[in-house]
């Protein structure tokens, strides 16, 4: 039976405390990002909420057109373009005018995202209008973690298996460890029809992983896996300091390097043990070497490597570029098909 | 009678170089598998068969840290002389132990250069001026 309370100052407290009590279930359990209630973008509006989007170039395309995608990537992480609402940090993105799209941009812009996140930074957007580069995007695993206006999740196509992105933090895992075996077994599947390991290839993506949890000052890394016909590229990326802020040079090799030798050198270098690791130890900086060496035995094809302001190209030296801005971490791609792993 | 052991009962999923970077680490199966083996082995005056096979894969810094720290705490002799690494599946991983880590690592014993812990390991033993000790640290 309920309790009637007849003395008005009893009456005034319960009642006070039956409306909060109401509120509380009133109040959603899911934790939303960013404002997605009719109510709080209707409140954006009206004290003129100013985003100031950081705008896409239309050919989006890491590997062809390298120096304008490091360019938006670094314009994100760039404070003067968040904006703040509500006590939340935002980057706005505009991605609507994107024609041209490839997946190692794709790899590029998420690793930044998550990085953005990591520091308390929420990234909102617009997709691109063309449908097709659309679908490209959301098939490609991009918005997997995002939310649209509405606040509902994505839906993925049928195609959404021709993709596969992999993230890790801070320690490599067991569970991460058999995630790199499966993909590993997934590629020798779709090449070879059977599903097993090949170890060369897997130590690579170790090899690599414990660059980024060692060296790179985030302690972050993504796998980005497409597969196509006959071929998978990989992409492999980290947020941080990249191979040249991680090197450790003697110091006549400082002033080599200041007088004669380019940043694409040095890079060369680096890959054929030429520093020292930041450990100083004699038995460390052979992670590099074994990357080139893989390569060098066909299990990499097609290998470039994207760091501080180089895009490396392993099968043609010549065709290695110095770039006007600098790309904070490092990011692999290469390709692997039958050849490789025969 | 010699011993034989397989990386294999450590982990099917060998890890990275230290610990703190990842689990089934170089450093924790040298801490925890190797070091005790491998002193039992010695006081036997037995030979130690490491088999590296049936496992998904080492990455290189596992096995560098694992068997690099077994050069520095007994010595290249003792580790040549007691120790026997076989890998059907990858013989390059023997090679590169027995031309590049233990010469390397060899140096790092000379040099007393310490090797990284990153974790706090029970004592483990260690060859040093003709005798076994157990050290902390």
């Amino acid at each position: 039976m309920k309790k009637c309370y007849t003395t008005w100052k009893y009456r005034r407290i319960n009642k006070c405390r039956s409306i909060k009590g109401q509120k509380r279930k009133r109040r959603p359990r899911t934790y939303v990002p960013y404002a997605t209630s009719q109510r709080e973008v209707a409140k954006m509006h009206e004290q003129k909420y100013q985003p100031r989007p950081i705008i896409a170039d239309q050919n989006f395309q890491l590997m062809k057109n390298t120096e304008v995608v490091v360019d938006f990537v670094n314009r994100m992480r760039k404070q003067k373009n968040w904006t703040k609402y509500l006590g939340k940090k935002y980057v706005e993105i505009d991605l609507s005018r994107i024609l041209q799209l490839d997946f190692s941009a794709v790899c590029g812009l998420l690793a930044e995202i998550e990085n953005l996140r990591n520091k308390g930074v929420q990234t909102r957007g617009k997709l691109p209008i063309d449908e097709e580069i659309k679908k490209k995007l959301i098939d490609s695993g991009f918005v997997n973690s995002m939310y649209d206006a509405k606040g509902n999740r994505f839906e993925t196509s049928a195609h959404a298996d021709h993709y596969i992105t992999q993230t890790g933090a801070r320690r490599f895992t067991l569970e991460q460890n058999r995630r790199i075996s499966e993909i590993v077994k997934k590629i020798m599947f779709h090449l070879t029809g059977e599903s097993k390991h090949c170890v060369k290839l897997r130590n690579v993506f170790l090899e690599i992983c414990a660059n980024s949890l060692e060296w790179a000052g985030t302690q972050r890394w993504l796998i980005g896996v497409k597969y196509e016909e006959q071929r998978v590229i990989v992409i492999m990326a980290d947020v941080g300091d990249g191979i040249l802020g991680t090197l450790k040079k003697k110091n006549y090799q400082q002033l080599k390097d200041f007088i004669s030798r380019s940043e694409i050198d040095v890079i060369s270098g680096a890959f054929d043990k030429e520093y020292g690791s930041r450990s100083g130890n004699i038995n460390r900086n052979k992670g590099l070497p074994a990357i080139k060496q893989a390569h060098k035995d066909g299990i990499l094809k097609e290998l470039k490597v994207l760091t501080n302001n180089v895009a490396f190209s392993f099968d043609d030296v010549s065709e290695s570029v110095i770039l006007p801005s600098k790309f904070n971490g490092t990011l692999y791609r290469w390709l692997v098909d039958k050849d490789c792993i025969e | 009678m010699n011993t034989e052991i397989s990386i294999r009962d450590f982990s099917e999923y060998p890890g990275l170089r230290h610990c703190n970077l990842s689990d089934s680490s170089g450093e924790e199966y040298y801490h925890s598998v190797l070091n005790e083996a491998f002193y039992e082995t010695v006081s036997k005056q037995t030979v130690l068969f490491v088999s590296l096979d049936q496992t998904a894969g080492f990455a290189p810094s596992f096995l560098d840290e694992a068997f690099g720290n077994l050069v520095y705490d007994f010595g290249i002799d003792l580790v040549q002389k007691h120790l026997v690494v076989i890998s059907v599946e990858e013989p390059d991983l023997v090679l590169t132990l027995q031309n590049e880590t233990y010469i390397e690592w060899q140096e790092r014993r000379l040099k007393k250069s310490v090797p990284k812990k990153t974790k706090n390991h029970k004592p483990w033993w260690q060859f040093v001026e003709g005798t076994f000790i157990k050290t902390e640290k």
